[in-house]
């Protein structure tokens, strides 16, 4: 029982440790990772670096797969550029691997007492080192817990059931093989199940054959997990997915027929590959992993391109991807200020354009290109792009006429974000009416006050886009205050008398709603109109 | 392909569009209503008396033939609204910026004032 409790409690300070190192990288690494992603996704040499970096940093390519998928769905960062990153993240896993088939029981001690007494003098209060200790607190539990494994599993081998056991699997490479997949699905990460392998060849629970079996096993282990994880995705988000399951089944592809070949045949192989480099069994079956992920990488940059032109191919991105690109920001534009102000201003005109289409859904004369859901998703994207354009500029220039501009700029990616709330909002309160007859008094209102938003944001969207001085005076005059004319409305149709409760509800929200969409949209035009007086007064 | 008929009174052009203008027919009622402002420049009346459907795409069209109007030195107003057409222009705002009057001769009265 306490062989048991001791690699139960082993294993379980080593994924407390794993978390412990990503949870406080992730924190530690935030701001600056994502300002060093895009950077380093410009050349695809500084972005296999980075790869190598984060996987080293992280132990997880899943983890550096899903950041890039968030990274470039949020239009940071092309796909190109993460690639390469990508692929190279799984060499990076490779370090621990390798760290942990050397003996360092010495250093992990000397490690968790010098973490301890930071712990005693405070230090993880101060925001300096509060989440680099954590990182090191995780890595000094995680070599602890693979210690207590290591402890525990020694007398294992002359348990009877076990002994009987390990005699029994020694022979199927298959069944090895599987615990590799199923492990590592169930860890979510092929480093840490090939270091517990390690571990346990090292007190002789494992065989090396069965020790290279599932370090295959757990390559794909780690493909299928992504593959399961990333069900969901479409577009952009599974390209990058499919490209990280690539490298996996491109390394079993290669590593299983050749492990195969040379355990039944004979022939000269990854077995003798390792012995040359060293005779530690524990070391080969690093290398042997190490070996996995550099030839799964080589050979997919290989064949990337026909790689990525299959990915392309079949998982185009979606709509929602391709809206939420911003067309005019990128960071260069950020050198020049006022520049960089005219950029921030179309591409709000862009977001603005999304408007209109937003009603579609419950207008009867609409072609229904785009779903409102992805208009609304890459709408809400590019204003938060806009915003954190805007803030940078804010930080790097402090002349009062840019911070004025900057202002009235952010004033609009305010009114921007009501915009669409209140148009979902319109849209929600009008699917309620269903289908009536188009004689109906109430659904003639409703569908006049559709069309006419529908027109009036439409006009907006030219005036904004084209920078059309007529077409802005056009839109002031329209969007006036309409509370008068909307009181009358309501009047109206309330003293016909025959009108239900529900649409009571309808009416209402409907007046009020059409009423602020016209105000949001004239005070974005006011805006508009300040800057551009402004730009003149100073040309 | 929209039906409409138009004529000159009174050195104002009339265009009386029929049946419905929606986004499969606004198209060719702008082309129709640009050619006819370009060669009659001046003021436009368009009379919807025979016109049962508008549609914000045709709302659009009515704007840009407005902005047509007015580059040529004219105006533009609206005449012979329905009832099942009227609310559309009165919730848009179009009647009140525009007008809108019952009758050609007397939409042709106001721009004249």
């Amino acid at each position: 029982m306490e062989i048991f409790l001791d690699i139960f409690a082993g294993l379980g300070l080593f994924f407390v440790g794993v978390k412990l190192i990503g949870a406080n990288l992730k924190q530690l690494t935030g701001k600056w990772f994502r300002g060093l992603m895009s950077a380093a996704t410009q050349s695809s040499l500084r972005s296999s670096m980075l790869g190598l970096l984060s996987g080293a940093l992280t132990q997880s390519s899943n983890a550096i797969t899903f950041i890039s998928i968030s990274m470039v769905t949020a239009g940071l960062v092309e796909v190109a550029g993460v690639v390469p990153m990508v692929i190279w993240a799984n060499v990076g896993t490779s370090l621990l691997v390798l760290v942990a088939a050397v003996d360092i029981n010495l250093a992990v001690l000397f490690l968790l007492g010098v973490t301890g007494v930071a712990y005693y003098f405070d230090l993880d209060n101060k925001p300096h080192f509060r989440h680099g200790l954590g990182a090191v607190l995780g890595l000094s539990l995680l070599f602890m817990g693979l210690e207590l494994i290591k402890h525990g599993s020694v007398p294992l081998r002359s348990v009877e059931g076990v002994a009987d056991f390990l005699i029994f699997t020694a022979s199927s490479y298959s069944l090895a093989f599987l615990i590799g997949v199923v492990l590592t699905m169930v860890a979510q990460s092929s480093a840490t199940v090939t270091i517990i392998a390690v571990t346990m060849i090292n007190v002789g629970l494992l065989t090396f054959d069965q020790t290279i079996a599932i370090v295959i096993g757990a390559s794909l282990g780690s493909g299928l997990s992504i593959a399961v994880l990333t069900t969901n995705l479409k577009g952009i988000g599974r390209q990058i997915a499919w490209v990280q399951i690539a490298v996996k089944v491109v390394g079993v592809a290669i590593f299983l027929p050749v492990f195969l070949l040379e355990t039944a045949v004979g022939l000269p192989g990854i077995k003798a590959l390792v012995t040359v480099f060293t005779l530690h069994l524990a070391s080969q079956v690093a290398l042997v992993y190490l070996l996995l992920q550099i030839t799964s990488a080589v050979i997919t940059m290989l064949l990337c391109k026909p790689v990525m032109a299959f990915i392309e191919r079949h998982s185009p991105p979606t709509d929602e991807e391709l809206l939420s690109q911003p067309h005019y920001l990128y960071d260069e534009a950020l050198e020049d200020a006022p520049s960089a102000l005219k950029l921030v201003e179309r591409e709000q005109a862009r977001a603005f354009g999304y408007l209109p289409s937003l009603l579609d859904g419950v207008r009867a004369d609409a072609a229904l290109t785009m779903s409102a859901q992805a208009l609304h998703v890459a709408g809400r994207s590019l204003i938060e792009q806009c915003d954190t354009f805007l803030a940078e500029i804010a930080d790097q220039n402090e002349a009062r006429d840019m911070l004025s501009e900057v202002f009235n700029l952010q004033k609009r990616n305010e009114i921007l974000s009501d915009l669409f709330t209140a148009l979902d909002d319109y849209v929600r309160t009008v699917s309620h009416i269903g289908s009536r007859s188009e004689d109906d008094k109430f659904v003639r209102l409703i569908f006049a006050l559709g069309e006419s938003l529908h027109a009036i944001l439409d006009l907006g969207k030219d005036a904004f886009q084209m920078r059309d001085g007529d077409d802005l005076a056009t839109l002031l005059d329209f969007t006036t205050d309409r509370s008068a004319q909307m009181d009358g409305i309501r009047r109206r149709v309330m003293s016909v008398g025959d009108i239900s409760s529900g649409d009571h509800g309808v009416l209402y929200a409907t007046t009020t709603l059409f009423e602020r969409i016209l105000w949001l949209t004239r005070r974005y035009g006011e805006l508009t109109v300040e800057m551009t007086s402004a730009e003149a007064a100073t040309a | 392909m929209i039906e409409m008929s138009h004529e000159q009174r009174n050195g104002a052009l009339i265009l009386r569009p029929k049946k419905r203008i929606d986004s499969s027919t606004a198209k060719s009622f702008e082309e129709q209503a640009n050619a006819l402002v370009d060669a009659h420049p001046g003021n436009v009346v368009i009379d919807f008396s025979e016109l049962d459907y508008i549609s914000s795409a045709g709302l659009r069209v009515v704007l840009t033939t407005a902005k047509r109007a007015k580059a040529a030195g004219g105006a533009l107003t609206l005449s012979g609204v329905r009832d099942n057409v009227r609310e559309v222009f009165d919730v848009s705002g179009f009647a009140a910026i525009f007008g809108m009057h019952d009758t050609v001769d007397a939409a042709i009265a106001a721009l004249q004032k």
